[in-house]
């Protein structure tokens, strides 16, 4: 609320207004002066006139003179207090603000109608809108809403069962299409069969993508060494019994490796699957508890029997058969390690698969915990030759934040041990994803650091996206060392920007000169400081002019991290929406700016001006 | 196949509320009917193409995505079958560019039906789709003013499927 509109609401108070209007005479008065005000403004909007009675009021009070009042006397009011015309003239003042708290009273009231009518515009657009959607487009929404990603259902055949009970033309639509059907994941020890009976019936012969949970139970040996070395028994639920018949439309398989606890699961799974023909498989992922890893694996490998001829993708997390079902027309290979012994057994499962061509390789080692070289997985890592996958077009790398940091010990030794038994001589497209694990962290992120690494282990690289998600008060120091082919850089970080000094004028770091787009996703949070994020800029096109590929540069995309994470939501959610896009004629006028949105950070400013002021003021 | 003769050419669209837009070849041709038609037309470069279904004011926010989409490779022919890439996110420049009101967000899906603009009705369908994500029936029925119209019978059924989702 502003300072004046303050003072006015102490002008006239809702007690006073009601005794102004308490009686039906007075009310009547009021519509009749407001019913004029408007009149007279709607005659002459340039002027504003009072009611003809108050202003000839006005005018009489105006002219009275001190000689006038001389000739005719002054008349006191009836209880002698006071004179009789300055009441006149308090009951003239009385009448106007009392006009105008009412008509105040009905303009902030207005304002919420207002606001109201304007949010009923595109309450009954939707309305409309949604009615005009013919079937099939309807459908396409539906389809969007279902297998959309990412998504809020685990089971995700229940965000068709939600849909399909809000009215009987949704119901029908989504009811009617088979493929609304096709995925079927259930919850672990409660599976849900009737909705698992249901998709198998209402996705009719459509390909079925299927997540099964298996059950890991201890084996009942009393001897403790020997319990630890036999292997333990998976069970299943009843999804299988009812997924069994159906193997021939398995289009996509994910098991989901859990304890079994008390759960008594059905056994036979391996047996049952073995050497069975799947035509339409052409995806199998695993998941499994990292402390069951070993077990996971030897089950796992039971699937090299399977006969898969359209088998194209692989998702392991945390387990590394050995055997893996053959790869030779596996093209999307997508790995989680939890242990530097996990990507030991990765390289050591990879170099001996007899062909590979994989050109989607995804690396997550974000929750390795680093150990020094003389330990056991570091050792394991060493001991297996480098793995070379010429096929690899694509690779994304997931890591811990940290690790690049050293804010873990042996981190960023770890991930070049890692790195440097993978070579991608063809990888053409990068994207590194930096999160903060659960350890809390302090150091600055030194982007130079991983891209110095990356750069020899993937040469070609032409297109790279960096995205960071971490501690937003901690900085990540923006990179120099850009791959020397690179064409398109994306980086969009939650975090604090800064750059180092020392490393942008060092000649020793390679200048990309065939970048044509830079995309950079900034936090607006003003209370960050990403200001560095101007430097970087304006560092780059300074040695870009300085060494060449200047001219070739097209535009610098800028991204406005906006957080809607929401009131309710504790968590922030950071999304990156367009602010604009610089052509580079316009980027050196850009870097004269001091902030990357200089009108949130001028906003920002006055606002805390003005709670200072305020708070002075109160 | 477009040609080079073709990437300079002018088009001429004609809206049902009578206005005119005079476009290239490669930015009024993003929309497939569009393409067809000049196809059917042949080289006459004065022939307007009339487009009753489409009002101006929709057409040059239409044209708008088109000119900026206009260098697009021309998209893959879907897998009726596959929807397992399917995703919510929509492009930085998209995204912007869809922030309008509701009426002109589904006046914006209805011509890109119509004109055969798959990659801006995915647009368009995204964001009604992440309006209604994660709401439960009564809230989306609030949403769109939608009447639960069903039958005893059909309650009956959906308490029963109710049962499935009970908790999660």
């Amino acid at each position: 609320m502003s300072h004046s509109n303050k003072l006015r609401k102490t002008q006239i108070s809702p007690e006073m207004l009601q005794m102004h209007i308490q009686d039906g005479t007075s009310k009547q008065q009021i519509a009749e002066d407001i019913k004029d005000i408007v009149l007279n403004y709607l005659e002459d909007q340039d002027g504003f006139e009072l009611p003809t009675k108050l202003r000839e009021e006005e005018v009489h009070l105006d002219s009275i003179t001190y000689e006038g009042l001389l000739n005719r006397g002054i008349i006191r009011n009836e209880d002698g207090k006071g004179y009789a015309l300055v009441s006149r003239a308090r009951q003239i003042s009385s009448r106007i603000v009392t006009l105008d708290g009412i008509l105040d009273s009905i303009t902030s009231r207005m304002k919420n109608k207002v606001k109201t009518a304007r949010q009923r515009i595109d309450h009954v657009a939707s309305v409309c809108g949604l009615a005009s959607l013919p079937p099939e487009v309807l459908s396409l929404v539906f389809s969007f809403i279902i297998h959309g990603s990412p998504s809020t259902s685990k089971p995700r055949s229940l965000i068709s069962v939600r849909l399909s009970h809000v009215c009987r033309q949704f119901r029908y639509i989504v009811t009617t299409n088979p493929r609304f059907w096709t995925t079927i994941n259930t919850t672990p020890f409660t599976p849900e069969l009737g909705l698992v009976n249901a998709c198998l019936e209402r996705s009719k012969d459509c390909p079925l993508d299927i997540q099964l949970n298996l059950y890991a139970t201890p084996s009942q040996n009393h001897n403790i060494q020997q319990a630890l070395l036999s292997p333990r028994h998976v069970g299943y639920d009843k999804t299988f019994l009812a997924l069994r018949p159906h193997t021939h439309r398995w289009r996509s398989l994910h098991l989901n490796f859990i304890r079994a606890k008390k759960f008594k699961g059905i056994s036979g799974f391996w047996r049952y699957l073995k050497d069975t023909i799947f035509p339409m498989l052409d995806s199998i992922s695993a998941e499994g508890d990292e402390c069951e890893y070993a077990d996971f694996n030897a089950k796992l490998s039971e699937t090299s029997s399977w006969k898969c001829p359209n088998l194209t993708g692989i998702i392991l997390r945390s387990c590394v058969p050995n055997p893996l079902p053959n790869l030779a027309a596996v093209t999307t290979f997508d790995i989680e390690v939890s242990d530097l012994l996990n990507f030991a057994d990765m390289l050591k499962t990879l170099n001996e698969m007899p062909s590979i061509a994989i050109t989607n390789l995804r690396l997550d080692i974000s929750k390795i915990y680093p150990q020094c070289s003389t330990d056991v997985g570091h050792r394991h890592v060493l001991e297996q030759h480098s793995l070379t996958i010429g096929t690899v077009k694509s690779f994304e790398l997931g890591f811990a934040a940290d690790h690049i940091a050293d804010d873990v010990t042996h981190g960023f030794e770890c991930v070049q041990s890692i790195l440097a038994k993978l070579y991608l001589p063809n990888a053409e497209d990068i994207v590194l994803k930096g999160s903060d694990p659960t350890r809390p962290s302090k150091n600055s992120l030194p982007l130079d650091r991983l891209l110095l690494v990356i750069s020899k282990r993937c040469p070609k690289v032409i297109n790279c996206v960096i995205n960071i998600t971490r501690n937003p008060s901690i900085y990540t120091i923006l990179p120099y060392h850009l791959p020397p082919n690179l064409e398109t850089l994306r980086i969009a970080c939650n975090t604090c920007l800064i750059i180092d000094r020392k490393s942008a004028e060092e000649e020793i770091y390679s200048t990309p000169s065939k970048i044509r787009r830079i995309t950079l996703g900034v936090n607006s949070d003003p209370s960050l400081r990403t200001s560095g994020a101007v430097d970087w800029i304006d560092h780059l096109k300074e040695r870009m002019e300085k060494y060449g590929g200047w001219d070739v540069f097209e535009t610098l995309t800028l991204l406005k991290g906006v957080d809607k994470g929401g009131l309710r939501n504790i968590k922030t959610i950071l999304v990156f929406e367009l602010d604009k896009i610089i052509p580079r004629e316009e980027v050196e006028e850009w870097c004269e700016s001091t902030h990357v949105f200089p009108e949130i950070m001028e906003e920002y400013k006055r606002n805390q001006t003005y709670d200072d002021e305020y708070d002075s003021w109160g | 196949m477009s040609t080079t003769e073709d990437k300079t050419r002018k088009v001429k669209l004609v809206t049902s509320d009578n206005e005119e837009f005079e476009v290239d070849w490669e930015v009024a041709t993003r929309s497939v009917l569009i393409k067809h038609m000049l196809e059917d037309i042949g080289e006459s470069e004065e022939q307007a193409i009339p487009l009753p279904n489409v009002t101006a004011n929709v057409l040059k926010k239409v044209l708008e995505w088109c000119e900026h989409h206009r260098k697009d490779p021309e998209p893959a022919p879907e897998s009726s079958d596959d929807n397992r890439k399917r995703t919510l996110e929509i492009g930085d420049w998209d995204a912007k560019f869809i922030q309008v009101d509701q009426e002109m967000l589904f006046e914006i899906i209805l011509a890109a039906n119509y004109l055969d603009i798959k990659a801006l009705l995915d647009v368009g369908c995204k964001t009604v789709a992440n309006m209604i994500k994660g709401k439960q029936p009564e809230e989306i029925r609030k949403m769109f003013n939608i009447v639960n119209d069903f039958t005893p019978e059909e309650e009956a059924q959906i308490k029963k499927e109710n049962e499935w989702a009970e908790d999660r």
